[in-house]
């Protein structure tokens, strides 16, 4: 009678942590699925650099220099030039892991896509990031794409995706943006798509690139730009103090001067702390969970062993092996997990059809093969906390010498 | 003048498969006073006859009525007034408790009443002392000999002054001699005090000396 | 009667041993994470150097704004940061408080250099002189720019602890010269270094706004947003309301002027208490409160109930021992709620150990860890979010643990005591749990 009270409380508990293990599990699954997708660039050897201006109560303030944009063109240049970097661009919230940016439909004839990020580049950006195209392009040909026709664009290639249009068959079509149809641009071509970081889903991954210039830039929007470079990997040894120093001499331009640089990794590690903390919170809850089964299982299951001194003896001495109490011990809790198991999945599969991971996850991403694998995880990784907690007690239950439980019976 | 008096007492005890009669209409006067023994064969519902009596285990049915109170009507804190004002136990296993020294497990009835720790003190020491044992004061149940428990034991239960004695057979785990001191104290509790005492025993020659036996056989009185 | 408790609880941890010591990791593990949720937010909340008067601060970081004909406020033009004119406009003629500050939102990133040194980044924010009379920091030498520098444009500079050290080698340094963004300014006060989890007040340089132009930095509609934040210093925490209301006047006569631009504020509650601040999680937004609850009640009923099911399950275990002596006690007069209490005190006393024990492995572990608990996401600065030893030990948090004890214990117990004393008395003799 007792023991069905406390298989009761075990159940109870198991169905709990079932529920909420399996949220977890489908975070970290659905996270680390998306992390290993191609990001359709590459930062190693890559830097990005700000500038400042200087103020008037600098004593190199030139009052005569009012455009900002020139002179990090100027900038731009002097870097290109410089005998350790193989290229440098100058972009407007466009590269990788950069936070903001404007979002805006492309329109074509009748067809207007979903709001893509549009980010403005010189064509080196290719060059720098090592950007592909999506019919086999090197980035030193999408760059030349760009360089011919600056009124052109390229998109990426996951533009239109589930309309039923093949983005390709657009190529050379005219398209033009935020619905000011006077001005046309021609599309170039398709790169492969761009993601934001390394849990940004497909869907947010749309953007597309036009030539960045002076036309539509106001000197408030100075701090969106940014100089990205790639350097050479025989010279990237302590590039950035080489750099800085060089910088306070040869790299200043007007009011401008070079006053960060940083590795793109900095940048990377900084867009993706929100995540680090997120799957922090998380993976502790979820080590929680199991920690809490671990304890229930090995308190409750030695507490049993003794109890069951006799039985286990008498069981011995009717010539039970060591291996079948053991393993006696051991399929109780397992049987114990699948009964609370059954009722578990169900609530899982109710919860997650009525959306309520969709504050964690990408809407419409919930596939039965999904669902399978991390409900087969769940339950591994329980039974495995199961199996560990009655390792001890049923290790010890096996030990027992018959005679001496029976005679303190 | 009855002190206990039970009236169509039954006590059935029921699980899924079987239905077992412990104690079959029993009908008993004690006197105040008497020390009464309860004998029959294992099984006959001896034990089970005292448990009722001392408010520990409830009847199927039938009526109880100790020192003219109806003992149906009350409930769970007046019960427990009344089994720490007129009651005293002594169980064959002593059930001292192991965590208590022995002054401690003798003063344990008396921290139910409202009484000052020295109050506690001093009256546990002259139970202590009427049983002999108020030389191993501060020994735990452990440390003592059968005999000695048991004398822990009765102290217990006569701290509290109650007017009942039930022993439910006090001497079954202690050797001949040791069993005679015992008897000797419930003799002296029972004529030199005036507490009724009511003892299951096996043992014919204790029960001997005792003022009236009653004989149980498959939960009948049959004596 | 206490000792009876002890002498129980002592002989309890020498009978079932392991039984005894699983409740106690148990509990000690379910308070261990509840206090470093707790201290997540605390360290938002308490106050500690420079920001001890968290109590009595509010915020006015943010504005955000829409047409004046459109009735529905969480469509919004645009929001973010507040600009310098209207930061005066709204805040500082407010005249309950006892300060009010208006200082550069989050510092940004800053080439410094003295003579001969090579040029180092620094975290700098730019301030006005009532800055040092919100926030308390701990000067080592010098003081902080005053009111006549900050309107004469003094180009004075506060400099951190390490900044001093890593520029000079050590802290002697008033007077000094330093180059800021290509600009010379004199030392005049050295702090002791800033934990970047004070979010108003962090830097590692503090300079005076008017020596720069970053108040003409201004973007939106009628240059409403900028660069800045306000910090309002209440003489006490009971002229909060007052002061609300007189921002309330203020921002309606500013909305008045707007109007004429079909533009207004958007009412966000504003200012914020230190608490509200922490529970806004976006600029165009007001203090979420039932997030806040309901995050919190959820995350606490996982970390209570759980670990309650787990040890009401090795009470039940433990109390089977005590059956026998629970039957005797009650053959001898307890009551049954005599018994409830018991046990339920008992349990109490192992709960506060293995609390205190939980307790203690979280102040360690905040201590020592406090870069992998706290560092906040989107914090682009150069700080550590290093814990003071003020917050560790605010009584609150100790309070609060046991509290936080006391409601599990309660939890875990209720049932099996409940039904270690509702068991027929002679069964329980025997042993038996029903």
């Amino acid at each position: 009678m007792n023991e069905w009270h406390s298989n009761a409380w075990l159940i109870i508990e198991l169905l709990l942590v079932s529920v909420l293990l399996w949220f977890v599990v489908d975070y970290i699954y659905f996270n680390i699925a998306t992390y290993v997708r191609p990001m359709g660039f590459d930062i190693t050897h890559c830097y990005n650099i700000q500038c400042s201006k200087l103020t008037p109560s600098s004593p190199d303030y030139i009052p005569a220099d009012t455009s900002y944009y020139k002179d990090m063109k100027r900038i731009t240049n002097r870097l290109r030039q410089h005998p350790d970097i193989k290229a440098a661009c100058l972009s407007r919230q466009a590269h990788p892991y950069s936070s903001g940016g404007t979002w805006n439909p492309l329109s074509y004839d009748t067809l207007t896509t979903l709001r893509v990020h549009f980010c403005s580049i010189e064509p080196d950006f290719f060059k720098v990031f090592r950007c592909s195209g999506a019919n086999g392009e090197t980035p030193e040909q999408l760059a030349q794409l760009l360089e011919k026709d600056p009124n052109g664009f390229l998109m990426s290639a996951n533009n239109f995706k589930g309309s039923g249009i093949k983005a390709s068959s657009l190529i050379g079509k005219d398209f033009y943006f935020y619905n000011d149809s006077t001005q046309r641009h021609q599309l170039l071509a398709l790169y492969e798509p761009i993601r934001d970081s390394e849990f940004s889903i497909d869907s947010y991954s749309r953007s597309m690139m036009s030539r960045i210039d002076d036309k539509h830039f106001k000197n408030r929007h100075f701090t969106t730009l940014s100089i990205s470079v790639r350097v050479n990997p025989k010279y990237d040894v302590d590039f950035i103090n080489r750099l800085s120093n060089e910088a306070q001499k040869s790299m200043r331009v007007g009011n401008l001067y070079i006053s960060s640089i940083r590795p793109f990794s900095s940048e990377r590690a900084y867009v993706l702390q929100e995540y680090k903390n997120k799957l922090r919170n998380y993976s502790t809850g979820a080590g929680f969970l199991l920690l809490n089964i671990f304890l229930g299982l090995f308190g409750t299951f030695w507490f049993r062993t003794q109890q069951r001194r006799s039985e286990i003896a008498l069981l011995k001495v009717i010539g039970a092996t060591n291996r079948d109490i053991f393993g006696r011990q051991l399929s109780e809790g397992l049987l114990l997990l699948t009964i609370a198991s059954i009722p578990a999945i169900i609530v899982d599969w109710n919860l997650s059809h009525a959306q309520l991971n969709l504050w964690l996850n990408d809407p419409n991403t919930l596939e039965p093969s999904r669902f399978i694998a991390t409900t087969f995880i769940t339950y591994l990784l329980i039974a495995l906390t199961i199996f560990l907690g009655e390792l001890l007690p049923a290790y010890k239950a096996m030990r027992l010498p018959p005679a001496e439980a029976l005679h303190n019976e | 003048m009855s002190i206990i008096s039970l009236s169509g007492i039954h006590k059935i005890y029921r699980t899924k498969e079987v239905e077992t009669q412990a104690l079959e209409n029993v009908n008993l006067e004690i006197g105040k006073g008497e020390f009464l023994s309860v004998m029959g064969p294992s099984g006959c519902g001896k034990s089970t006859l005292l448990n009722i009596m001392g408010l520990i285990d409830t009847p199927t049915s039938g009526k109880l009525i100790i020192n003219d109170y109806l003992i149906k009507e009350m409930k769970d804190k007046e019960l427990a007034t009344f089994r720490n004002k007129m009651l005293g136990f002594i169980f064959q296993s002593f059930h001292l408790i192991q965590s208590l020294n022995v002054i401690d497990n003798v003063e344990m009835p008396l921290t139910y009443r409202r009484i000052s720790a020295s109050e506690r003190h001093r009256l546990a020491k002259e139970a202590l002392e009427k049983v002999g044992m108020s030389h191993r004061l501060h020994h735990r149940p452990g440390e003592l000999s059968g005999g000695q428990c048991q004398r822990v034991a009765i102290a217990r239960a006569i701290v509290g002054n109650p007017e009942i004695i039930l022993a439910d057979e006090p001497t079954g785990n202690l050797d001949s001699k040791m069993g005679h001191e015992v008897m000797d104290i419930l003799h002296r509790l029972n004529k030199e005090e005036g507490r009724t005492v009511v003892m299951v025993t096996h043992n014919e020659e204790q029960a001997k000396r005792t003022s009236r036996i009653v004989r149980f056989f498959d939960g009948r009185q049959i004596e | 009667m206490k000792n009876q408790y002890l002498k129980r609880v002592c002989h309890n941890l020498q009978q079932d041993q392991v039984v005894t010591i699983v409740s106690i990791l148990g509990t000690a593990l379910s308070i261990f994470l509840i206090m470093i949720v707790v201290l997540m937010k605390g360290v938002q909340i308490l106050p500690f150097s420079p920001e001890s008067n968290r109590n009595r601060i509010l915020h006015g970081d943010c504005i955000s704004y829409t047409n004046a004909d459109n009735h529905d406020d969480s469509q919004n033009l645009s929001c973010g940061i507040l600009s310098e004119p209207t930061a005066k406009a709204l805040y500082t003629s407010l005249k309950t408080p006892e300060a009010v500050s208006i200082f550069q939102s989050s510092p940004e990133q800053t080439l410094i250099s003295s003579y001969g040194t090579a040029p180092l980044s620094a975290d700098l924010k730019q301030t006005d002189d009532s800055f040092w009379r919100i926030f308390d920091f701990n000067f080592l030498s010098g003081k902080a720019y005053n009111k006549s520098d900050f309107n004469s444009a003094q180009k004075k500079a506060v400099i951190s602890e390490q900044i001093a050290r890593r520029l000079f080698g050590n802290i002697n340094v008033v007077g000094r010269n330093i180059t800021i963004n290509h600009s010379p300014y004199h030392i005049c006060g050295v702090v002791r270094e800033v934990s970047n989890l004070a979010e108003s007040a962090y830097s590692q340089i503090w300079i005076p706004y008017s020596t720069t132009n970053i108040a003409s930095d201004t973007w939106g509609a009628h240059e409403l947003g900028g660069s800045f934040s306000v910090a309002i210093l209440a003489y006490n925490k009971k002229d909060f309301p007052k002061i609300k209301a007189e921002f309330n006047t203020r921002s309606a006569a500013f909305n008045a002027k707007l109007k004429t631009e079909n533009i207004k504020i958007i009412d966000q509650e504003n200012p914020h208490t230190q608490f509200e601040k922490s529970i806004t999680p976006y600029s165009n937004g007001k203090p979420e409160r039932g997030r806040f609850y309901r995050q919190g009640a959820f995350i606490l009923f996982i970390l209570l109930l759980i670990p309650a099911i787990n040890l009401s399950s090795m009470t039940q275990s433990r109390l089977h021992r005590y059956m026998t002596e629970i039957g005797i006690r009650r053959a001898f007069g307890c009551h049954r709620s005599q018994i409830l209490n018991d046990i339920i005190i008992e349990n109490l006393i192992l709960s506060t150990i293995a609390g205190f024990v939980g307790l203690l492995l979280c102040l360690l572990f905040a201590y020592f860890g406090s870069d992998f608990i706290f560092t906040k996401n989107w914090i682009e600065d150069m700080g550590h979010p290093t814990i003071s030893l003020s917050v560790l030990l605010n009584p609150i948090l100790f309070l609060l643990a046991f509290l936080f004890c006391f409601v599990l214990n309660l939890i875990s117990s209720i049932i099996p005591a409940w039904q270690a004393s509702h068991v027929q008395i002679i069964n329980a003799i025997n042993g038996k749990t029903h």
